[in-house]
């Protein structure tokens, strides 16, 4: 009886972890027990789903905040047009805009450039309705956006908030590609920002490296993107995205690490570094066609 | 007939608990963990796992160069001491919130920042439960949450 019970509760718990872990994934986690040899199927089989849950790609919010770190000006004609949200008719489509959509708010909100951002909320909200996710910003978190669309730290915490709603409704609504795509959509959308930096500054080396430093998120993207590869909604996004990996593949960064310097004060420890980039003008405009082709086919209308 | 009572009672929750225990682990992180990121701006990702006791976890995190970085380990209490290490690539261990056995006072976030775009590892680490009255695992939410800061780093709203 006991041994009945026993089973039932670590089947529930089992069962528990499997969902909240989910099937989101990255390519970046590894099992490292010291004793996985002897380690039960069982608590392999947890310790790689709770793996699962991380992965690491940038947020459009940070991607937004290291773009103006470039020292790029502002310039609304690299956006989507938030008229066209209402546009979107398929899931895909909807998904990857969200998160397109979601980057250009960020990058709005960093320039502190309020008008655009109520632009690019409203769009965010059209495109969270139609993926029956509306709850991720409701009337409440809407109205503190606007009474706060003014305040640039205070709306790059709501929009970071926005972001963990719609991720977390997703997920626990059991869409797990839903979110890896909107992801994606964040994600390229940054990079198409980025590559739209170069007309800016075509020489810039904080550009430069801030694209060719893009190479590991996109690997962890494809493996996060491979999880779902069963879903016919992944399909063309995920071949996009391995096919510009394949152009990254030609970047090298080569990390020189340095001595870690705590400051006494703030307690803050440096680790330093610095990247040695290896990418000749041919590749990089590679990579600056292959992304507007594919950012393109994103925000075409069904 | 009074397993057939648990084997229902069970077979119910089987399909219950995961929603209640995703919705749970997020509520958690949002109350208990977020307000400790502050002043850091999270990352917006959800990043959030039951973890059953002496379970190890690992994940490959990248942080971008010239950004300060706040990570937070955040654990129910039922799960105990948790610990957690930062490693570099090579595996060097780079910080730690326990420094040896006897260290009683774990830290949980740990602030740095990094010149260029590198990659470090997390370690994650729940005790075994000692002196247990019964054979049943226990299991909590662990977030791992990142936080970045921005120029004006976030002080709050109006």
């Amino acid at each position: 009886m006991s041994r009945t019970l026993h089973l039932l509760l670590s089947g529930i718990a089992l069962f528990g972890l499997w969902s909240c872990s989910g099937e989101e994934s990255s390519d970046t986690l590894d099992a490292t027990n010291p004793t996985n040899d002897t380690l039960s199927v069982e608590v392999l089989d947890r310790i790689t789903k709770t793996q699962k849950i991380f992965y690491s790609i940038p947020s459009p919010i940070e991607m937004a905040t290291l773009l103006k770190k470039t020292g790029a000006r502002y310039d609304y004609t690299y956006l989507n047009d938030p008229v066209s949200s209402d546009a979107f008719n398929t899931t895909t489509k909807q998904a990857l805009n969200l998160g397109i959509y979601g980057a250009d708010l960020s990058y709005t909100s960093i320039y502190n450039e309020s008008g655009e951002s109520i632009l690019y909320m409203k769009a965010t909200r059209t495109l969270a309705d139609k993926l029956n996710v509306s709850a991720a910003i409701d009337d409440r978190l809407a109205e503190r956006i606007e009474q706060n669309i003014e305040i640039q730290d205070s709306m790059i915490t709501l929009i970071s908030e926005v972001y963990w709603n719609l991720d977390g409704y997703l997920k626990e609504g059991d869409r797990n590609y839903i979110s890896a795509l909107m992801v994606a959509g964040g994600w390229t959308e940054g990079l198409y920002l980025t590559t739209r930096l170069l007309d800016q500054s075509p020489q810039s080396p904080e550009v430069r490296t801030h694209l060719a430093e893009q190479k590991q998120a996109l690997k962890n993207l494809v493996s996060l993107l491979e999880q779902y590869e069963s879903e016919k909604n992944i399909a063309v996004t995920l071949s996009d995205m391995r096919s510009l990996d394949t152009i990254f593949d030609q970047v090298e960064v080569n990390l020189q690490a340095s001595t870690p310097i705590k400051d006494p004060e703030t307690g803050v420890t440096d680790f330093g570094g610095s990247n040695e980039i290896v990418m000749t003008d041919e590749v990089l405009n590679q990579i600056r066609v292959k992304t507007e082709e594919i950012r393109g086919r994103m925000i075409q209308q069904n | 007939m009074e397993m057939k009572k648990i084997l229902h009672i069970g077979l119910l929750f089987l399909f219950l608990v995961p929603t209640i225990a995703q919705a749970q682990c997020r509520s958690h992180a949002k109350r208990q963990c977020l307000p400790a990121l502050a002043p850091y701006i999270h990352s917006g990702q959800l990043t959030t796992a039951t973890m059953f006791e002496g379970d190890e976890a690992e994940v490959i995190l990248t942080f971008n160069g010239g950004q300060e970085y706040r990570i937070l380990m955040c654990a129910e209490e039922m799960l105990g001491d948790v610990e957690f290490r930062i490693l570099d690539m090579d595996r060097n261990v780079l910080y730690k919130n326990r420094e040896d056995e006897n260290d009683e006072t774990l830290e949980r976030m740990f602030d740095f920042k990094v010149g260029a775009t590198q990659q470090f590892i997390i370690q994650i680490e729940v005790p075994k439960a000692e002196d247990k009255m019964h054979d049943i695992e226990i299991m909590g939410c662990i977030s791992l949450m990142v936080g970045f800061k921005s120029e004006t780093s976030a002080q709050g709203e109006e």
